[in-house]
């Protein structure tokens, strides 16, 4: 039995198969030959042959009978055959399933076979192929909205390409010019040298002295701009930098602080006038300066200004015997009698006018840089001492200072102790004292070389110390004979300039105190050149073997001198014959009278008293010495020449 | 963190925003990135016409596309500003730098000091002799 029907299943699907291919594809029929069957036995399942017309369902009939006619009697027969296998074992039969589907198969298969025929045929039906215009109106949206999808994608991504394009850029320019042109290592170099901060969007800077200790109430603020505006691509100038600073309009361009000493007080209608003339300034590059010079700039002005400050308000609250003037840009003081000391701010903008009146207005160098630098020290010394009173920790209620300061009772200090402590000697009275000073230095420099120059014998020779105090200064003067400088030492003065006055220290410790005026000093010298004209007859003669039989510093005989006084000495030779002697006054000049023997006096009259040849040692009368016909360059050598002279020659 | 406490409250705050822009920044990098992936899907039902809703999926995407370089822009401008605070609110290296910069300066200063004496006393002695030279010279 089993045989004959699995004979019976591979027959009937190789036939099927290939029907069942050109019913759905209409080309491919042989692709997949055996599970197909049961695909087909399905789609045969799902033609519902009795939902068609009546005229199809009586075509069906008719095929179902030819079928049966074509199985032939064989099937017949098994049927019968499995309807009584049913009967008997309904459920357990192993096959059962498999000869339903089968048989299910086998009718489909019939069916199809029928309708096959029957399409063959082409009598009553035919098989078009479906026709296509009907998919493409439904595709077509879907591509279109393709395509558009596709497009707008891409122009995303065109979008993306060229911002990752520019984000690239950047950063790799930024690597490139990383040495030279980056924004962040000037500002970390800025930040370095400069006090910054962050206001919103902008960074400011802080170009005041308040941290230093100034109280002045500029606020000094610059702004840090970036300066990245440049074209890449075109070429960048050498000096090119991406930071920028902007600093305020009224601390732009150049200042500085003029002093200078004036003999003779100007005419009222100068008062006032502004002198700019410029120092010139290092030769800066056309093109924006570097933010460190253009900030320095700007600092320098700020300093300057507040020195001026500073001095003015000085100015108006010292009460001086001359009051101090302030007027515009000038603050001018008296120091001395006919001597103004001027301190004028100036300060040049940049722009073109000002230069040009600046350069016109060039007046005579007379500017005191000593005393303009200064000014800066002191400022700076202020402004520390505000700064150390400020931090220090000090008692609320006592002032900070010496202990004894806060004590009571005979420990105490008095007033004038705790005046001196407190020094609140301010800036002007500082700069004006040692304007007095500079300027009495100079005058005494004057005096002594005018003198110098104009005295040639003795000769007097100035050295000046090397060491010096901004309110104290000393020169030595020699005053000496040419040629005899090592037996004539005898005037050694020590002259210590001070603010007010000179002190004068001799070699013996005397100390004389002269004023101000330069005539006191002239005369002082003038009567210490005389002196020493005798000073020096005194020395020479002791190396002469000489003997000294008066001396004196002043004389108290003969014509009185406008200046000091005349002195004196007298000198015997060694055998006793000869006596010199010498007068010598600051203003009559000198006299030297020689005294001879008598025995070479031949115009002396005969004395009746003095009969003995004894007498003849006795010296005679003084015989004046034709000083300007003495040959000899200078006054010890002429005496010199006169001793040797007078001399007896020992050989 | 105790650094951190011991900023103050208005860096606090900007430190704050800064790490809520970067948030931001990429949380906007990533959701413009899926919906140009989402709008890239083709859909059939639409309520509008398809040309409209073309030229809508477009524009949306162009604009969101241009929304990702934005952000990526606006995360090299929190980078920069982060340098930037970094710069300035640095103060242990700024300290360091004034340090070094007083060290050199003093160095500086000593050296100049140095000279000047040096060469104050060479003048000196210079000036002795000359001053006695000239004054015994014709040329007072």
């Amino acid at each position: 039995m089993s045989g004959v029907r699995a004979v019976r299943i591979s027959i009937e699907s190789a036939c099927e198969k290939q029907v069942q291919e050109v019913g759905l594809d209409g080309t491919e029929t042989y692709l997949q030959p055996l599970s197909m069957s049961q695909n087909l036995a399905r789609l045969a399942q799902r033609i519902d042959f009795s939902q068609g017309s009546g005229s199809e369902e009586e075509e069906a009939a008719g095929a179902e009978g030819d079928a049966q006619d074509w199985a032939g009697a064989g099937s017949s027969a098994d049927q019968d055959d499995e309807e009584g296998l049913v009967k008997f074992q309904p459920s357990l039969w192993p096959w059962d399933s498999v000869r339903n589907n089968l048989r299910s198969a086998l009718t489909e298969m019939c069916v199809l076979y029928d309708v096959l025929s029957i399409v063959r045929d082409k009598k009553f039906m035919t098989l078009d192929p479906v026709s296509q215009d009907a998919l493409p109106p439904k595709q077509n949206p879907q591509t279109l909205q393709l395509i558009s999808k596709k497009k707008s994608l891409a122009g995303a991504a065109q979008i993306l390409l060229k911002g990752a394009e520019r984000l690239t850029k950047s950063v790799t320019e930024n690597q490139e010019n990383k040495l030279q042109r980056d924004f962040n290592s000037e500002l970390l170099r800025l930040r370095q040298h400069w006090k910054l901060r962050k206001v919103g969007d902008k960074i400011l800077g802080d170009l005041s002295y308040r941290s230093a200790g100034s109280l002045f109430p500029h606020h000094g603020t610059f702004e840090v701009i970036k300066n990245t505006d440049i074209d890449l691509d075109k070429k960048i100038p050498e000096d090119y930098c991406p930071l920028d600073v902007q600093i305020p309009s009224d601390l732009e361009g150049s200042a500085y602080i003029k002093v200078s000493i004036q003999k003779q007080a100007p005419d009222l209608g100068d008062l006032g006038t502004v002198n700019l003339f410029k120092r010139p300034l290092p030769k800066s590059k056309p093109g924006s300066p570097h933010w460190q010079t253009k900030l320095e700039a700007a600092q320098n002005v700020l300093l300057c200004k507040e020195i001026f400050a500073q001095l003015s308000r000085e100015a108006v609250q010292i009460k001086s015997q001359i009051p101090h003037i302030v007027v515009k840009n000038q603050i001018i003081s008296q120091p001395f009698p006919n001597l103004q000391l001027s301190i004028s701010l100036c300060h040049s903008s940049n722009d073109k006018k000002s230069q040009k009146s600046a350069t016109e207005k060039q007046s005579p160098e007379d500017h005191l840089y000593v005393l303009e630098h200064n000014l800066h020290l002191l400022i700076r010394e202020f402004h520390k001492q505000t700064l150390s009173s400020i931090m220090m920790p000090h008692p609320a209620s006592a002032p900070f200072g010496h202990k004894r300061m806060r004590l009571s009772g005979p420990h105490a200090f008095d007033k004038n102790e705790i005046n001196s402590l407190q020094s609140s000697e301010g800036l002007l009275e500082k700069i004006i004292k040692q304007a007095k000073h500079i300027f009495l230095r100079s005058r005494t420099a004057a005096t002594i070389d005018s003198l110098a120059s104009r005295i040639e014998d003795p000769q007097i020779q100035a050295h000046w110390s090397n060491i010096n105090d901004v309110y104290e200064s000393s020169v030595k003067v020699l005053i000496t004979s040419q040629g005899y400088e090592q037996i004539c030492k005898s005037i050694q003065l020590q002259l210590n300039i001070g603010v007010e006055q000179i002190r004068v220290v001799h070699r013996d410790g005397r100390v004389i105190t002269l004023s101000h005026q330069e005539q006191e000093l002239q005369d002082f010298l003038l009567s210490q050149m005389s002196q020493h004209q005798v000073h020096a007859v005194q020395q020479l003669a002791k190396v002469m073997g000489w003997q000294v039989l008066s001396f004196s510093n002043h004389v108290g005989l003969g014509p009185v001198e406008s200046i000091g006084n005349a002195s004196a000495i007298t000198v015997a030779s060694p055998s006793g014959d000869y006596a010199i002697s010498v007068r010598n006054g600051p203003e009559s000049g000198s006299k030297i009278l020689v005294q001879f023997p008598r025995s070479q006096c031949k115009d002396l009259p005969k004395s009746d008293v003095l009969q003995d040849n004894k007498w003849n040692h006795l010296r005679g009368p003084f015989r004046e010495v034709q000083w300007n016909q003495m040959e000899g360059r200078n006054f010890v050598y002429k005496m010199e020449l006169l001793m040797s002279a007078l001399s007896p020659c020992l050989l | 963190m105790a650094q951190q406490r011991a900023l103050p409250q208005s860096k606090e705050t900007l430190l704050q925003s800064y790490n809520k822009r970067l948030k931001d920044d990429v949380k906007s990098i990533m959701d413009n990135f899926t919906e140009i992936i989402k709008t890239a899907k083709i859909e059939d039902e639409t309520q509008v016409s398809r040309a409209t809703q073309g030229e809508q999926d477009n524009y949306e995407m162009h604009v969101r596309a241009a929304n990702i370089v934005r952000a990526g822009e606006s995360l090299m401008k929190l980078v920069s500003d982060l340098k930037q605070f970094l710069i300035l609110n640095d103060f242990p290296s700024v300290n360091e730098a004034i340090d070094q910069r007083n060290q050199q300066l003093h160095a500086l200063q000593d050296e100049c000091d140095r000279k000047l004496v040096a060469l104050r006393d060479e003048a000196s002695i210079d000036l002795y002799e000359l001053e006695e030279e000239f004054y015994s010279s014709r040329y007072r």
